[in-house]
């Protein structure tokens, strides 16, 4: 049984004081998440996810409740303490990347670093950024990158400071699909290298990457069930063998070996479902399925 | 933004530099009075006030051979008078310029001597001659470069033949040009020019400066006893010493730095104002920013510190571009008015810690305001 990182006990918050302008965005949630985790928390604009991702987070409290992180009870810690808790424990991925315009990659990944202990953050910066494949744009601006590029480098800063868990709001929301598909598969990466993962998402094809799927509807969780229809990106990709796709690859990201080439029904690459039997190797077949370079995946594997 | 925090330290780097000119200049001016030396001038302090209108006669040269005779400290006095802006007439050349009549004991006393020719002898004093030691400002201007020896110039018509020439001393304690001056034995001065019996004043050397204070008491009671003035009436003279001087040159540069003072206050709080607004306006821009540096583990004090520091660097920046002007300013004020201005290493301090005050001042609100912020919904903008 893995180590329970999170978990949440009846956690409500309400907006608005007056009866009119009440609004319940969250309603008596719980839930627990473990180490090596990959979950897509999932629902309408409005139901409720975000504000769950931001208390999980440590970005916001909770009107009531009790959340332990770690086994620690965070839930009446003071703002100060919870800017403590995030920057050890805890990697954001945002929607907008919300990288500083004016500084380059390699000092935007430093920033969590400049409020931690750490010492050598250049190096350290340096590390993760190449973990994401971006070792030869340190020096650039978030300007001169593409949004794929600027979203990985905002996953190199949530990675930095070597997170427990990392927190990604709609990461691909702002990207093109094969962009897209490229954050999911690094992302997908760093789950199978253990990182415990929670995207919130209201796109089911971005949800189905991750090994646990939550519904939040109206502030409550209206399931919460093992995603049984995976999608694997990563796999093709890192070891130019063959794209695994349809049913039955679960949590915790274990990819078979070199591993065969199995046909399901729901088959997911780039972003468009195709159904029926298309397999489609990696290397052989780049325009289409390859847009992660394997220099990322072997690093990003030697490193996290 | 910056450029009311650069006028505020133009202004402050300049006050600084008039204010160490001013000091240095009131130490040599004080050594140049001399610390073994006291001034009497004829009027007491109710007087001194009409002093400039009104002519105060109650000062006699028999005073000043009374207090050389009877105060065991002193050693020499000079008693003098003098008249201000008379006209000095060289063939076709004219000048103004302050007539002082003055005894043989002058160059002792002001420790002042003739760069040229021979000073004023007591002969000269007794046979009251028409002869004249002048200043290096009315060679100048009378003789350019030639050698005035020998010539003879005219002060409110009356000939003098020139004789010497003074050792340049430059601006006195009171701010006039000590060079500007045509010495004329004093006796010739009251009989002949003025036509008066008093003095000015009497300059009074002492053997050491121990005894200055002591000596001053002694001069006041020889003088009312002289004087017959009864107790409780006040003193109609006054005895200054060094330490007077001091105070009273002090005064008067104070007024003028106090308005540069004052500008440089107003300048610096339209600046630090204009600061704190901007700072304010760059926290609302800057929410998205605040907010991602809270996410990834910014405290409160994290976040103060960077804008506090950001708006010290503004008025810093400001602040050096203001040291640099305020210098370059106080230089040409002095060669334009000759107002002293010494620039150094005190002046920088000042004005770097001064604009740094302005921008931590002006920085708190806005720091405050955005170490308050909260990161989800400054994030959601």
């Amino acid at each position: 049984m893995k180590k329970i990182l999170i978990e949440a006990k009846n956690i409500s918050k309400v907006y608005g004081m007056g009866a009119d302008t009440r609004v319940v965005a969250l309603d008596d949630v719980s839930l627990e998440i473990s180490e090596g985790e990959f979950i897509a928390l999932m629902g309408a604009s409005g139901s409720g996810k975000s504000t769950l991702m931001n208390i999980l987070g440590c970005l916001d409290k909770p009107g009531s409740g009790t959340l332990l992180l770690d086994g620690t009870d965070v839930s009446l810690m003071t703002d100060d303490e919870l800017a403590m808790v995030r920057n050890k424990k805890i990697g954001f991925v945002f929607q907008s990347f919300h990288l500083l315009g004016r500084t380059s990659a390699l000092e935007n990944v430093e920033l969590p670093l400049l409020y931690s202990d750490r010492t050598h953050i250049t190096d350290l910066a340096r590390k993760a950024l190449e973990a994401v494949g971006l070792s030869d744009r340190v020096h650039h601006l978030p300007g001169e990158l593409s949004g794929g590029q600027q979203q990985r480098v905002a996953i190199a800063r949530a990675l930095v400071n070597d997170p427990e868990i990392i927190f990604a709001d709609e990461p691909t929301g702002n990207l093109d699909s094969r962009s897209g598909l490229e954050i999911m598969t690094l992302i997908q990466q760093l789950s199978e290298q253990g990182r415990t993962i929670v995207i919130v998402t209201h796109e089911p094809d971005i949800a189905r990457y991750a090994g646990r799927i939550i519904q939040i509807t109206d502030g409550k969780i209206t399931s919460d069930e093992i995603n049984t229809d995976r999608i694997i990106a990563s796999g093709n990709i890192t070891t130019g063998g063959s794209i695994n796709t349809g049913s039955n690859y679960m949590a915790g990201g274990n990819i078979p070996a070199g591993g065969s080439i199995n046909t399901g029904t729901n088959t997911i690459i780039g972003g468009s479902i195709t159904s029926g039997s298309n397999i489609t190797t990696g290397t052989s077949d780049t325009g289409k399925t390859a847009p992660v370079s394997p220099a990322l995946s072997e690093t990003s594997s030697a490193l996290f | 933004m910056m450029i009311g925090v650069v006028i505020g330290i133009t202004a402050l780097t300049m006050v600084v530099a008039a204010a160490l000119g001013a000091q240095e200049r009131i130490i040599e001016r004080v050594k140049q009075f001399g610390y073994d030396t006291l001034m009497v001038h004829a009027g007491g302090e109710v007087e001194r006030g009409g002093a400039a209108t009104g002519e105060v006669t109650t000062l006699k040269i028999d005073d000043a051979e009374a207090i050389m005779l009877e105060v065991n400290s002193v050693v020499e006095v000079a008693p003098f008078n003098r008249r201000g802006r008379s006209d000095v007439v060289y063939r076709d050349k004219s000048a103004s310029a302050s007539l002082f009549g003055i005894t043989p004991g002058w160059t002792a006393v002001w420790n002042w001597h003739v760069s040229a020719g021979d000073f004023i002898t007591g002969r000269e004093m007794e046979q009251m001659d028409r002869v004249c030691v002048i200043g290096t400002t009315v060679q100048r201007e009378l003789f350019g470069d030639a050698d005035p020896i020998g010539e003879v110039i005219r002060v409110g018509n009356v000939p003098f033949e020139i004789i010497g020439v003074m050792e340049s001393r430059g601006v006195s304690a009171g701010g006039g040009d000590m060079d500007n001056r045509v010495f004329i034995p004093l006796s010739t001065f009251m009989r002949r020019v003025a036509n008066v019996d008093h003095i000015y004043g009497i300059r009074v050397l002492l053997g050491s400066v121990r005894n200055v204070d002591a000596a001053a008491l002694e001069i006041s009671a020889l003088l009312r006893e002289r004087h017959n003035l009864s107790p409780g009436v006040p003193d109609d003279f006054t005895v200054r010493t060094p330490d007077d001087v001091q105070a009273m040159v002090e005064g008067m540069l104070g007024t003028f730095n106090l308005l540069l003072i004052l500008v440089a206050g107003i300048s610096l709080l339209t600046g630090g104002i204009v600061v704190a607004n901007i700072m304010l306006i760059s926290v609302n821009e800057r929410r998205r920013e605040i907010g991602l540096r809270k996410a990834v583990g910014a405290r409160k004090k994290d976040i103060t510190t960077q804008f506090l520091m950001e708006a010290a660097a503004v008025t810093i920046t400001g602040g050096l571009i203001g040291i640099v002007l305020g210098a370059a300013g106080a230089l040409l004020l002095e060669t334009v008015t000759e107002t002293p201005a010494t620039i150094s290493w005190i002046s920088v301090a000042v004005g770097v810690v001064f604009s740094a005050l302005v921008g931590i001042l002006a920085g708190l609100q806005p720091a405050k305001r955005a170490a308050l912020l909260q990161p989800v919904d400054s994030l959601r903008s």
